[in-house]
């Protein structure tokens, strides 16, 4: 058992480590080397987890302590019926898109660093989901956001993707404080519902709930087989996964869940190009899951996220050829597909449709709000204090402030 | 009591700063001083495995830390901005660190802090910036109020020596001195400056000046759009850190490697400001790495020594001085990206930009190791602070 749970979380994470080191020294490995160790490493903690699964069929669900890592750090992992589908998941789509993108990226300068945050992403996922303490699980947490913001950023001569990836690394990091803090909490031997309340807030950034989720419709600007692993499948199931492993429920992870479904599946209707609707989706999809756990549904809530990880990657694989598709159809039916949403017509009334229109167009103006009245003026303040700082200085250091010339 | 490790290191420190002085130009100062400073950390290594009675591990082990950033000093320091002369200081600067470490007699610390301000602002002397009165405005009076503390018996004495502490390390409201310094200043004269072990106040409100320092630093770093300036203010929030409870040995290292690899960008371009004009992460893959690594080592993530640091002090604080340190760390981690992003994308065209010198190389990639290896097993990290003066 032991050695099937280090070669589950370890396999990706040396892999990670040897590609790094090579890469480092300089050394240009062709790319059949170096996607066939991410994929190799894969299918070993696939095969791994499949192992595991039999096992704790057999044997039911253990926990093996591996010592600690350093004092008031015990190293635990853990199999049982949460964590193994979902580390099978990870892995197996990691084999995927590491196979999916040996063509999609072949040529591409990018194609080493690309299977590098791949092979980081895929550890990161697994130490996630087999940690057995909330400790080792931030560490993965963490690995994972950083590997996720760098592959969004992956088109990095581009303006859009960089600040995306940026824009998706502040908001885990936003919500990682959850996270730490919840540790730091559950350390103090602190309230739960409070440690709740803050893996809630953790859950929330991770997999884009409101008002988390402006990263997610942009994160689809990194490469498509990346978009297909994080933020259709693994990533943001990350968020329900820790409140099913955490035993987190109540009303307030209803109460985001619904918020969060009828704000996506609005603001879904109204984008005009395929991944975006798809990240709409996923996040309504999520939604409804955080619905699920916070009903105490937890066999439903695993079903529905791996059913909809699998469904949602095989999706964004395929929406490059979305008109392709299409035409396909059209030739099929032997005319235009039909017209969608015609009962929202019936339903709504008219006035209410232009609203409605503008306010999912606006993303119900979530992003504005806190683009401009939580980040700009926190901004301005540290720029304030900059300034008065530097012109403290200047006096200080008894120079004359520099003098622009009057045009 | 005199620790020997540490003494031997800063004699050599001496030594590397004496070869640099002498060398005809600054490139083979470089390569003297970094020759001589490989034997330093070597030296501090060799000391982690034959302890000496008086030179704990952990004392050692801060040695390592202190040999280790000097090294950065000597083979990352820029050549235009470190004529022969302004190196040997900086690596001077070094050997006094090395040797706070070394001495536990009364009055020595007092006499090698007010040396260490001395050679620094001796580098700085005659700057039309007037960035040497800045100095000393902050620095005498650090040095006085460290002999007064000294001096003066009790509560008194430690509250004096709590001031100068807190104004070395520019913690808010003494701040005003660090972001023009780390701004102006050559790179390797901040870093040796800003490296130097000092005795961390254990009283309960120096952890709340820390824990708002690190807030407040982290909040203006991350405001701002010049990886130079922000460095200055991100340096000010890991000092608040250092008052909560963070090792000196972490701090310095990561702070040491990050300024060193701001300044070798800063020696490649006119400017800092994010994204103009911007940088090639294809073209120059071991300068954008190693700036994100150190960035995320400062900001406490997983894999690096920072993170087994944070997990310590984080328990061992009250609980409002902790949603400050973790508030700030996530700030520390933003600003790192931010920098990251905003340095190394962009290019609009192919910069021609050089990628890591072979000694640039060979210091980083001995921080990347001592980071990763530390990080893996943050059990050789020493305790969180190391006593460097003589018991008061």
């Amino acid at each position: 058992m032991t050695a099937l749970l280090l070669a589950a979380a370890g396999a990706p994470l040396l892999a990670f480590l040897g590609l790094g080191a090579v890469m480092w020294s300089g050394r240009v490995l062709p790319e059949s080397t170096v996607s066939g160790v991410v994929i190799g490493a894969s299918v070993l903690s696939a095969s791994a987890g499949t192992a595991l699964a039999v096992l704790c069929a057999v044997r039911g669900p253990a926990t093996v302590a591996l010592g600690s890592w350093f004092p008031g750090f015990p190293l635990l992992l853990t199999a049982d019926r949460l964590s193994i589908p979902i580390a099978i998941l990870g892995a197996l789509l990691g084999c995927l898109i590491g196979a999916f993108s040996q063509r999609y990226l072949h040529r591409d300068p990018g194609y080493r660093r690309f299977y590098l945050l791949l092979a980081l992403f895929v550890a990161a996922v697994e130490l996630v989901v087999l940690a057995g303490t909330l400790d080792l699980l931030v560490v993965g947490w963490e690995l994972a956001g950083l590997a996720s913001a760098l592959l969004i950023a992956y088109f990095h001569h581009r303006p859009g993707p960089v600040a995306h990836g940026l824009r998706a690394f502040i908001t885990y990091r936003v919500s990682d404080i959850g996270l730490v803090a919840a540790v730091a909490v559950h350390h103090s031997g602190g309230s739960p519902a409070l440690v709740g309340l803050l893996l809630l807030w953790a859950a929330m950034g991770k997999a884009a709930q409101l008002p988390f989720s402006g990263w997610l419709p942009r994160a689809m600007e990194g490469p498509t087989p990346s978009s297909a692993i994080c933020y259709g499948a693994v990533s943001v199931s990350l968020g329900p996964y820790l409140l099913l492993r955490n035993g987190v429920t109540g009303p307030a992870v209803v109460a985001v869940g619904v918020v969060t479904a009828v704000y996506a599946t609005l603001a879904g209707r109204v984008q005009t190009d395929i991944k975006s609707t798809l990240a709409y989706a996923s996040m309504t999809q999520i939604a409804l899951v955080f619905v699920e756990v916070g009903l105490g549904w937890d066999t439903v809530a695993v079903v529905h996220l791996i059913t909809h990880a699998v469904l949602r990657s095989g999706q964004i694989l395929r929406s490059p050829s979305l008109l392709h598709d299409h035409h396909h159809l059209e030739q099929a039916l032997g005319g235009p597909l039909p017209r969608t949403g015609r009962h929202f017509e019936r339903v709504v009334p008219e006035p209410l449709r232009a609203w409605l229109y503008r306010f999912a167009l606006e993303r119900a103006y979530v992003d504005a709000f806190l683009l401009d009245r939580v980040i700009g003026p926190l901004t301005r303040v540290g720029q304030r204090a900059a300034a008065a700082d530097d012109h403290l200085a200047r006096r200080m250091s008894a120079t004359r402030p520099p003098v622009h010339a009057a045009n | 009591m005199i620790a020997l490790v540490p003494l031997a290191a800063a004699a050599l420190w001496l030594a590397a700063a004496a070869v640099a002085g002498r060398a005809p130009d600054t490139r083979s100062s470089r390569r003297a001083a970094t020759r001589v400073g490989s034997a330093a950390v070597a030296t501090s290594v060799l000391g982690l495995l034959l302890p000496d009675t008086v030179s704990t591990w952990q004392v050692t082990a801060s040695t390592v830390a202190v040999s280790l950033a000097g090294l950065m000093v000597a083979a990352m320091s820029p050549v235009a901005t470190h004529t022969p002369a302004v190196l040997a200081r900086a690596l001077a600067v070094v050997s006094i660190s090395c040797g706070l470490l070394a001495f536990r007699v009364d009055g020595v610390d007092v006499l090698l802090w007010a040396v260490s301000a001395w050679l620094v602002w001796s580098a700085l002397r005659g700057r039309a910036d007037g960035l040497d009165r800045l100095f000393v405005v902050y620095q005498a009076p650090a040095v006085l109020l460290l002999g007064l503390g000294e001096v003066l018996p009790g509560a008194l004495g430690d509250v004096v020596t709590t001031i100068a502490v807190v104004t070395r390390l520019a913690v808010i409201p003494l701040h005003g001195w660090l972001p023009r310094f780390v701004d102006r200043a050559p790179v390797g004269l901040v870093v040796a400056f800003v490296v130097t072990p000092v005795p961390v106040p254990s009283a309960v409100v120096g952890m709340w000046l820390g824990a708002a320092t690190a807030l407040l630093g982290a909040l203006v770093a991350v405001s701002l759009a010049d990886a130079r300036k922000a460095l200055g203010y991100l340096l000010i929030s890991v000092h608040g850190l250092l008052l909560v409870g963070a090792s000196q040995a972490v701090v310095a290292v990561s702070a040491a490697a990050l300024t060193m690899t701001v300044g070798a960008v800063a020696a490649r371009r006119d400017g800092l400001l994010y994204g103009t004009p911007g940088g090639d992460l294809a073209r120059t893959p071991r300068l954008a790495f190693a700036y994100l690594v150190f960035g995320l080592a400062l900001a406490g993530f997983p894999l690096l020594p920072g993170f087994a640091d944070e997990h310590h002090y984080l328990n061992a604080a009250p609980p409002l001085v902790v949603a400050c340190a973790i508030a700030a760390m996530a700030l520390v981690g933003i600003t790192a990206m931010r920098g990251f992003l905003g340095l190394f994308t962009h290019a609009k065209a192919v910069t021609g930009e050089r990628d890591l010198t072979p000694l640039e190389n060979y210091a980083v990639a001995l921080a990347l190791a001592v980071l990763a290896l530390t990080g893996i097993a943050p059990g050789l990290l020493p305790s969180t602070h190391v006593e460097v003066t003589a018991e008061r």
